[in-house]
């Protein structure tokens, strides 16, 4: 075993025995309160604190055994009961990966209190994975300064953050003369220069604490570098990010086929009649979970095929979604059809799978421009 | 007093990507209809995402066109025959199946436009001077209505499940009945050219990007490889005015298939008409000296193993095919020059999956040639419907270079480490073959045009 993992070991348990108090938490603790997530749009720090304490941030971790397959697991057991915990579980997985890619010792320094959510971290790369593939401009700009940049600028929505906490964010920077030169990857603190605004109403992932986010002239300095230029570093980390999206959707797509299966013995027999049944959704469940987990044993893989079937997995989680979540909602009938049953919450946490970054539509347009051929123009 | 109108602008919010537009304004935060954007104050809001003013830019609607076909697209709720490739070998097996079933849905997947035209005319068709229009038989949209089946165009296939009879997409996912793996090989790039700066001549698009190319004067091309594809382009090139390189590993070209005696003749016949011959060289590297600009060609070097520098406009890559196996082993087909089928039912090691043309490969062997695959897609189309006696016989095709100042005709599979016997050699024709248990397994024969 990878000594890193050893030490995981050590300090938490076997990866079973994680797993198990992890799955036990999310159910026992997590469940009876996704509602009030959901509907009164409650940051569940606590829960979050507990499910660091468990290990549930730390397996994918280098300084942990570079054990995506726990990270994946973890976050489908938390989102399996609530999907907006599901996704700020990705956020904070992903910023502690920012920080730990970095190789900055300042920032590693920082990593346990990530690892095991003593902080809370989010991630502000919506924009620019949309803007590097082509897709829309870059929202935040830097210009340099001494000692580190100064940046400013508008994101619209970052989830899993507050006064006080972090995220992962990325700049253009401007040359002196207003041409575009580079861009700067970096770890945003929440001070007081920084301006949460609040986001209108969304439909669903009520309780992710998600604020749009301006700065002007907020100065970032070497200890807050993840990388810069933060190009080569976003290829290396970009597979890695996406699959374990992945991790979050199944924890949805699980939870839509518990509800089919939960009104079995009352309505069997006439959902029989309908399509996607639970068995059929389980199928494709296992066969989707079983190529994400695969894909996790090379997280960081070069390879233009790896990017590819990692994009490819993710789409496929947002398709499925999309269906076990309606198809919850088709076998559960008037009972899922009420406000605050979880399977009427799950359709909007499948919507939100579909369309968050990379949405399906990105994703395959994505797909699309790895796919085609290069010629010469 | 004249006004002159000025249009209306749209500006885009570079966070959340709304679009104000002048003429309706935004009558909800106060601006009527008609507010132009510099009159909007500053401390305005955008109605979706909150941020100011300045985070607006400009925008341009794109101009969009949505193939029809995809719109109509409806075979995922009844799973069909889908066939992956709309080359020869995806058009003739629908034909196949049109031919006995007119009702099971069949769905086309292809990378392309699903346009139907002959592939073996690329190689010859700019010095031919054949157009576009008499390339293209039909259109791809047009075949589709003709035999009643959907036509996905523009479209990947990124994912396949043989378990869960799924294949996933670029415009989502769709289940089959039966599938049937047409979509050919994908030309290689040789070491030392970057793919952007070499043309592959294997489908009408980048055909078509070398033609326009090469429309705008006489140019000097650098060709890769001298198998057919190669030999066949030098040629025709070399025809239509330009100034052709040949360059090669072996000693002569189609130095894999032919022997000494006839692979001369051809290098003279080449070198006669003009084309410069490099033979035992490959490329080193390449590199841009003038960049392409609007009509006028770029400039590329290229260093070859023997350290010799030349100079092209073009460069075109013929270094053979081979499939992309990402798919079907993630399908769990194995593959060995090709995705391996049974070589009676072409049936691949997956239920219900078929394939047939150039991706395929019958024990061991690909066959990348058109002749047999309307007698694949017949065996296919025949063991889809339950004749399971209607089988293959594979017999290697009779070929023919498509070369205007020499016949050259192969006939059988050559072996190798068996020596040719020349039968015939004068300043017409040379006549070679190899035996084999006192039989004749193939024969060459390379003659003068008349």
């Amino acid at each position: 075993m990878h000594a890193a993992a050893v030490e995981n070991e050590n300090i938490l348990g076997s990866p079973d025995s994680i797993l198990k108090n992890v799955h036990n938490f999310a159910r026992e603790k997590l469940a009876p309160v996704a509602n009030k997530i959901d509907q009164e749009g409650y940051y569940p720090v606590a829960e979050m604190q507990s499910l660091g304490q468990l290990g549930a941030f730390s397996g994918h971790l280098d300084r942990y055994g570079t054990q995506f397959d726990l990270a994946l697991k973890n976050m489908e057991s938390i989102s399996r009961y609530c999907g907006s915990t599901g996704f700020i579980a990705w956020c904070q997985n992903v910023c502690g990966l920012y920080m730990e890619q970095s190789k900055n010792k300042a920032l590693l320094d920082r990593l346990d209190d990530q690892a095991f959510a003593k902080h809370l971290g989010g991630t502000g790369l919506s924009n620019p994975m949309k803007s590097l593939t082509g897709i829309e401009t870059m929202a935040l700009h830097a210009t340099a300064t001494k000692g580190g940049y100064h940046v400013s600028g508008t994101l619209p929505w970052v989830s899993n953050i507050g006064k006080n906490q972090y995220f992962g964010a990325i700049a253009s920077v401007k040359n002196q003369d207003g041409s575009h030169s580079h861009e700067i990857f970096f770890l945003m603190d929440i001070d007081e220069t920084v301006a949460l605004n609040k986001c209108p109403k969304f439909s669903g992932m009520e309780g992710t604490s998600t604020w749009g986010v301006t700065v002007e002239n907020y100065f970032v300095g070497e200890a807050n570098i993840i990388a810069d230029p933060a190009l080569p570093y976003i290829k290396n980390i970009r597979p890695a990010f996406i699959l374990l999206q992945v991790g979050w959707g199944l924890g949805v797509i699980q939870g839509a086929i518990d509800s089919c299966r939960e009104v079995e013995a009352g309505l069997g027999h006439v959902n029989q009649y309908l399509h996607n049944r639970p068995d059929q959704l389980e199928d494709e469940l296992l066969e989707l979970r079983e190529r994400a987990l695969d894909l996790a044993k090379t997280p960081y893989s070069p390879e233009k095929d790896h990017l590819i079937n990692v994009l490819d997995v993710r789409a496929q989680t947002s398709e499925l979604s999309l269906k076990a979540s309606e198809s919850a909602l088709l076998h559960q009938g008037a009972r899922g059809y009420l406000m605050e049953s979880d399977v009427q919450r799950r359709v909007r946490e499948a919507h939100f799978v579909a369309i968050v970054t990379p949405a399906i539509k990105h994703l395959r347009w994505e797909m699309a421009k790895l796919m085609k051929e290069t010629m010469p123009a | 007093m004249t006004a002159t109108k000025i249009e209306w602008q749209l500006f885009i919010c570079r966070a959340c990507g709304l679009i104000y537009n002048e003429e309706e304004g935004d009558p909800d935060s106060g601006l009527a209809p008609g507010t132009r954007f510099e009159d909007i104050p500053e401390d305005w809001e955008c109605p979706l995402c909150g941020v100011t003013k300045a985070d607006f830019e400009p925008f341009e609607k794109p101009n969009i066109q949505v193939d029809a076909a995809v719109i109509n697209n409806n075979s995922n709720k009844t799973p069909g025959i889908i066939i992956v490739g709309a080359g020869i070998a995806g058009w003739t097996m629908a034909e196949a199946i049109r031919q006995h079933d007119t009702t099971t849905p069949i769905t086309i997947i292809t990378a392309c436009s699903g346009d139907v035209y002959h592939k073996p005319e690329l190689s010859v068709a700019i010095g031919r001077k054949i157009s576009d229009d008499s390339l293209i038989k039909n259109r791809g949209t047009e075949s589709a209505k003709e035999l009643g089946i959907n036509l996905l165009p523009n479209t990947f296939v990124v994912g396949l499940s043989a378990k869960l009879k799924t294949v996933r997409t670029t415009r989502g996912s769709f289940k089959y009945k039966k599938l049937i793996l047409a979509q050919g090989a994908k030309s290689t790039v040789p070491n030392g050219i970057p793919p952007e700066m070499t043309w592959r001549i294997n489908h009408f698009s980048s055909w078509h990007g070398l033609k326009e190319q090469l429309s705008t004067k006489a140019q000097s091309i650098v060709i890769v490889g001298a198998g057919m594809i190669g030999c066949e382009l030098a040629e025709n090139l070399n025809s239509a005015g330009h100034d052709v390189t040949l360059v090669f590993r072996g000693s002569w070209p189609l130095a894999k298939l032919i022997p000494e005696i006839t692979g001369k003749r051809l290098l003279e016949t080449f070198e006669a008409q003009g084309i410069r011959c490099i033979s035992n060289a490959s490329i080193e590297q390449t590199k841009v000296i003038e960049a392409q600009e609007n009509q006028t060609c770029g400039l590329y070097e290229l260093r070859l193993s023997n350290s010799e520098l030349i100079e092209a406009n073009q460069i075109v890559s013929a270094t053979g095919l081979q499939i992309d196996t990402r798919i079907p082993v993630m399908a769990g087909l194995s593959c060995d020059n090709g995705i391996a089928v049974n070589s009676s039912t072409l049936k691949t090691e997956q239920d219900d999956i078929y394939a047939l043309g150039d991706c395929i490969s019958l024990a061991g062997e690909s066959c990348r040639f058109v002749s047999p695959i309307l007698k694949q897609a017949k065996v296919i189309a025949a063991q889809i419907r339950g004749e399971a006696d209607q089988l293959y016989h594979h017999e290697q095709p009779r070929v023919r270079l498509k070369l205007d100042t020499c016949n050259l005709i192969m006939e059988g599979q050559p072996i190798k480490n068996i020596p040719w016997t020349t039968v015939n050699h004068d300043e017409q024709i040379i006549l070679v073959e190899q035996r084999q248990d006192d039989r004749c397994v193939s024969k060459i024969e390379l003659s003068r045009a008349s």
